[in-house]
């Protein structure tokens, strides 16, 4: 099971329906598929999301640096899990095995707020 | 095992030490700032992590990155240098004050990686640096870096907040480096306030394999800076804090041990500039020892030193003069009134002048650049005036700098002459301050004798190694022909100074001359009685042979005249038939008579 097929799996099944307000917010968490805390995060993440199923679209981009250190170089990535939302002016950045979820619900209604 | 046979018959011991002997003794990797590989006898470990630790503004970063940019540049390794706190552009231009042509270094030898979380961060959970270090070893790989500097990770791992996180990251990064074969340095804020801050900063220390502490102290409004090095795992190294200072070539570190080995001997002198100086020291100061210089204010020792320095240089020889009290100019113009041209030999490049304010440097810093200088300039002669500079702070280096200081001198057979403030020249506190007096060669102190109303400087050289010398005081005079060393004089066994000395001279002479006019008159005088006496010896000798003669005429006078009596009585009685009653008659018959 490659990085990428397993990427693209997640990343369908992620996809909220699109809303018809504004741009679509991308939601990008960068992980290290070996450990626990990213483990962790990918399941917070995606609890999250299912809260939100509501909300207009999010694109999600699950990455592995691991797989993929190059991004990991480019994208800056320092600590893993990071979750980093991107709005068309602003970036939002969150790191942590996403266990707060006041926290994390916190994030996603200011990524609501930036389309 | 096969040749167990033979095996068995080896000793335990030996058997044992083979079996050891595939762990290697710790390699290491010479930083480049020279104090420091000394006190580590070799520098930092390799393939291991090793923690630097200070307060705000200590160097750490500024250390770091020296040793980054030093192994590249020397050992050709190129290195990562990872900033979780500054930015990239601020990382440079800290150091483009120095003089190290950082920019002339290229992205792919020394990178700086931006490692910093963006400031409105959240966080929310636990995480792990295993991004950060998959991103550095896909960088590792492309660079071929052997050295990286993790500068500031302390703050992101203490927002872990958790002490068994923070370990865990702390061994990640152990485990990595390793892996990657790479020599790390971390750089830990300490705390002095903060207890929790305090046990992490203890936290990283035990983590780590060798552990280096940057401080800094104010001794009387002087901020002076020291390293210690407090673990090495693996290692000898000296534990002892030493003097450090940061200037235009970085980090540079004075180190205590200072080896009294391997000095160059010389037999050849150099002249003072005082001819009858030399003739005292037996021709000179011999080249290469180090002379102590002390006296109170105003006796001439910056006047003597400037004095060695000008003979020196007109005999062709560089020298350096280090001026902790004075300006080179005003120094130069001081020395022309008495007959010394030092102008023409600034002019000419032989003489190298520096004038440092105490108050304005550490003393660390003063000898860091006294020792650039003295690198640059290569003299043969040093003068530092006055070199209790470095005493009169609070400072506790104070000796091991001034030690340092001619170490560094003799090692090199420069001829050394320091100055000495002293208070008074009594018996014990003759004793210079620094304690210079015991490992400097030769002791010349200079002094004031108040006598009469008047002070006059008197010279002694208390000691000299390796010469003979007189023991006794001379006068020293400052003419506009130059310094000269006047014969004093030693009256009744006292020592006479000054016009005390000329009029004690000239009382001298004049009883001198006294005495001369009083033998003179004296022996005119003997001269005259002898005459006379002489001239009566021979007046009595003529008497004496008169008389003589007299008795002689006398005695024959009286013979002749005995012989004339007797004559004349012969006469007489010839004449009166005297004989005649006594004569014998002719027998005649006798006539009877009468028939």
């Amino acid at each position: 099971m490659s990085a990428k097929a397993s990427r693209r799996e997640r990343v369908t099944a992620l996809t909220a329906k699109s809303g018809t307000k504004g741009q679509e917010v991308c939601l990008r968490l960068y992980i290290a598929s070996t450990t626990p805390n990213s483990e962790r995060a990918k399941a917070n993440l995606e609890r999250a999301l299912q809260d939100f199923a509501a909300q207009p679209g999010y694109h999600v981009e699950i990455i592995d640096v691991l797989a993929d250190a190059r991004r990991a170089v480019t994208d800056n990535v320092i600590v893993t899990p990071t979750l980093v939302v991107l709005g068309p002016k602003r970036r939002l950045v969150m790191i942590g095995d996403l266990s707060d979820s006041g926290k994390l619900q916190g994030l996603l209604n200011s990524a609501a707020n930036l389309s | 095992m096969k040749n167990s046979a033979k095996r068995v018959s080896e000793p335990r011991g030996v058997r044992n030490r083979r079996r050891a002997s595939k762990y290697q003794p710790i390699r290491k990797k010479p930083t480049g700032i020279a104090g420091f590989d000394e006190i580590t006898e070799g520098g930092l470990p390799a393939g291991r992590l090793t923690a630097l630790i200070g307060g705000p503004g200590m160097g750490k970063s500024l250390f770091a990155l020296q040793i980054l940019l030093n192994r590249l540049r020397t050992a050709g390794e190129p290195g990562l240098f990872v900033t979780f706190e500054e930015p990239v552009d601020r990382v440079r231009s800290n150091v483009a004050g120095l003089d190290w042509a950082f920019d002339s270094v290229s992205e792919n030898q020394l990178a700086i990686v931006d490692a910093r979380l963006p400031a409105d961060t959240v966080q929310a959970g636990a995480f792990d640096l295993t991004g950060l270090l998959a991103g550095l070893t896909a960088r590792k790989a492309a660079m071929g870096a052997c050295n990286i500097v993790f500068d500031g990770i302390d703050l992101l791992i203490s927002s872990l907040n958790d002490e068994h996180l923070e370990r865990r990251e702390l061994a990640r990064i152990d485990d990595w480096i390793r892996v990657e074969g790479l020599s790390a340095i971390l750089t830990v804020k300490s705390y002095s306030t903060s207890e929790r801050e305090q046990k992490r900063a203890d936290l990283i220390q035990y983590l780590t394999d060798c552990v280096i502490l940057l401080e800094g102290k104010l001794f009387n409004s002087n901020f002076s800076r020291t390293l210690r090095v407090v673990k090495y795992r693996g290692s000898n190294f000296a534990p002892d804090a030493v003097p450090m200072a940061i200037g235009r070539p970085g980090i540079e570190v004075v180190p205590n041990q200072v080896s009294r080995d391997n000095y160059p001997v010389f037999s050849e002198r150099v002249s003072s500039g005082v001819p009858r100086l030399d003739a005292i020291l037996d021709g000179g100061f011999i080249r290469g020892s180090s002379i102590l210089l002390s006296g109170a204010p105003g006796t001439a020792k910056t006047s003597l030193a400037a004095s060695l320095v000008a003979a020196g240089c007109a005999r062709g020889r560089k020298a350096v003069f280090v001026s902790f009290d004075e300006s080179d100019v005003q120094i130069v113009a001081n020395m022309k009134s008495i007959g010394i041209d030092l102008e023409r030999h600034v002019a000419s490049g032989r003489l190298a002048m520096m004038s440092l304010r105490s108050n304005g440097h550490s003393p660390e810093e003063c000898f860091l650049k006294i020792c650039d200088l003295n690198r640059r300039h290569k003299p043969d002669i040093l003068v530092v005036d006055p070199m209790s500079a470095f005493a009169e702070t609070a400072y506790p280096f104070a000796a091991v700098i001034s030690e340092s200081l001619i170490d560094l001198a003799k090692s090199k057979g420069v001829t050394f002459l320091g100055t000495s403030l002293l208070g008074q020249a009594d018996g014990e506190i003759e004793a210079s301050a620094i304690h210079v007096s015991t490992i400097a060669d030769t002791w010349i102190h200079v002094s004031y004798v108040v006598q009469n109303g008047e002070r006059n400087r008197a010279l002694t050289i208390v000691k000299s190694r390796g010469t003979g010398h007189s023991n006794q005081v001379r006068e020293l005079a400052l003419t506009c022909k130059g310094i000269d060393l006047v014969d004093v004089y030693v009256g009744d066994g006292k020592v006479l100074l000054g016009s005390a000395r000329l009029e004690k001279q000239q009382l001298e002479t004049r009883d001198e001359r006294l005495e001369e006019v009083q033998l003179a008159r004296r022996k005119f005088e003997v001269g005259r009685n002898i005459a006379e006496l002489q001239a009566r010896a021979r007046a009595i000798v003529q008497e004496l042979a008169s008389k003589r003669r007299e008795a002689e005429l006398e005695e024959s006078a009286e013979k002749v005249r005995g012989v004339a009596r007797r004559r004349a009585i012969t006469q007489r009685g010839l004449i009166r038939r005297l004989a005649d009653d006594t004569r014998v008659l002719p027998k005649r018959k006798r006539q009877r008579s009468g028939q």
